[in-house]
């Protein structure tokens, strides 16, 4: 809670010293809205997927199939991982960008090599990128929970399928 | 002590392999002003590099009898021609950070010397002048509190009064067990300021003397780097004659 507060006030200690981080903090912050948004489509899919265990009678209306079985979670939210992967591919790269900044405009690679505490270099590149990829994770797995309680009340139970 | 036993380092390029030091050895006494000196590509960067642990190379470096390792990198400081500062960090979060990784900071002698050089305080170090910046990097290795001042070619690009006003400020505020290992091609300017020199030459070094030493043999600094260098005066002569056809 501590590291959560301090990261919200002082961002700037997650990452190497002067960096100008705002840029990149808005690129991952737009890259996991569009993940985000993306993971939207679930819900185009389960409509599809519930629509397609009724049919219309002319005189009960909306009826279920007897013995269709809904699409799994798994298949219609599955791919949902893959929208946050540039958000990854994003953190990943700014971990090697955080280590060549120290190379640019001055050689504060030398000043950063000399400090008597071990592994600030590391933990100066990768800290913030992996505190992002944790968030991402996080929210997907919000995303996930929530999505799976609308897939429980979406689905009949007669139609839940064994296994995901 | 600062002993560089047999350190040799060979860059490996793909036009093949150059050897930059050759089984370089000296001994810094603690307190001594060494200015180091060489014509480019004679290694002297190197050997600094070398020093601090940027470069891996053969041979041992030690520091009062053990290598240098984390507990003891905080002893030395660094100042080079390329800076090593944050460029959009200001003088007072510098100082900051300092304090945070080195406990030696010394405060005092960094608000002097800010408040002498009248450097701005709250100005991200990238608005400085070169000269500026030079000047602060300097400060900085001066007040990390480090027991040895390693620099690189730090007033290049200072005019002549700010390096003059530099060298007397660096003798006015050393302590006496604060050691200077200064690489530098403006040998005639630091003369009076350094108490002994280190020539180096494709690697090796060509020459170690103290200013007391030249002194009593009635020589100065730059005659004794010519002589070590089998300087010829009367080679641009020769060739401004052949160039030119004058007989």
């Amino acid at each position: 809670m501590t590291a959560l507060k301090k990261m919200l006030k002082e961002p700037e200690a997650f990452f190497p010293p002067g960096y100008l981080y705002r840029e990149e903090r808005t690129a991952a912050g737009i890259l996991l809205g569009t993940g985000m948004l993306c993971s939207l489509r679930f819900f185009g899919r389960l409509h599809v997927a519930v629509e397609e265990l009724y049919y219309v009678d002319r005189i009960r209306g909306r009826t279920l199939r007897p013995g269709e079985v809904a699409d799994s979670f798994l298949t219609l939210a599955g791919n949902c991982v893959f929208f946050f992967l540039p958000l990854y591919l994003f953190l990943a790269a700014m971990m090697i960008y955080h280590y060549f900044y120290y190379h640019r405009e001055t050689k504060s690679i030398y000043l950063v090599r000399r400090l008597p505490e071990k592994g600030f270099l590391g933990k100066s590149c990768v800290q913030m990128p992996l505190l992002g990829m944790g968030a991402g994770m996080v929210v997907m797995i919000v995303l996930f929970l929530l999505y799976y309680g609308i897939y429980l009340l979406s689905i009949p139970a007669e139609c839940m399928p064994r296994l995901w | 002590m600062l002993e560089i036993r047999n350190v040799s380092k060979i860059y490996h390029e793909k036009t093949g392999s150059v050897q930059a030091l050759h089984d370089v050895n000296l001994e810094i006494g603690q307190g001594e002003i060494v200015g180091l000196f060489g014509e480019n590509g004679a290694g002297k960067t190197t050997l600094l590099k070398c020093i601090l642990g940027f470069l891996p190379c053969k041979g041992e470096i030690l520091l009062d009898g053990g290598p240098i390792d984390r507990g003891k990198i905080a002893r030395l400081s660094f100042a080079t021609c390329e800076h090593s500062f944050f460029p959009n960090l200001t003088p007072l979060s510098h100082r900051d950070f300092y304090r945070m990784h080195f406990g030696t900071f010394r405060d005092k002698r960094f608000e002097a010397l800010m408040d002498f050089f009248e450097l701005p305080m709250r100005t991200a170090l990238r608005s400085y002048s070169a000269g500026q910046q030079n000047q602060f990097e300097v400060i900085l290795a001066l007040c990390q509190g480090a027991d040895y001042v390693l620099m690189d070619e730090p007033f290049a690009g200072n005019d002549v009064f700010n390096r003059e006003d530099f060298y007397k400020v660096l003798l006015g505020i050393l302590e006496p067990e604060e050691t200077v290992f200064l690489s530098t091609h403006l040998i005639e300017e630091v003369e009076r300021f350094i108490g002994r020199a280190v020539l180096l030459r494709k690697g090796r070094v060509a020459g170690d003397i103290t200013t007391l030493e030249l002194e009593e043999q009635g020589r100065t600094l730059i005659d004794y780097v010519k002589e070590t260098y089998g300087y010829r005066s009367d080679r641009v002569n020769r060739a401004l004659e052949e160039l030119t056809g004058e007989r």
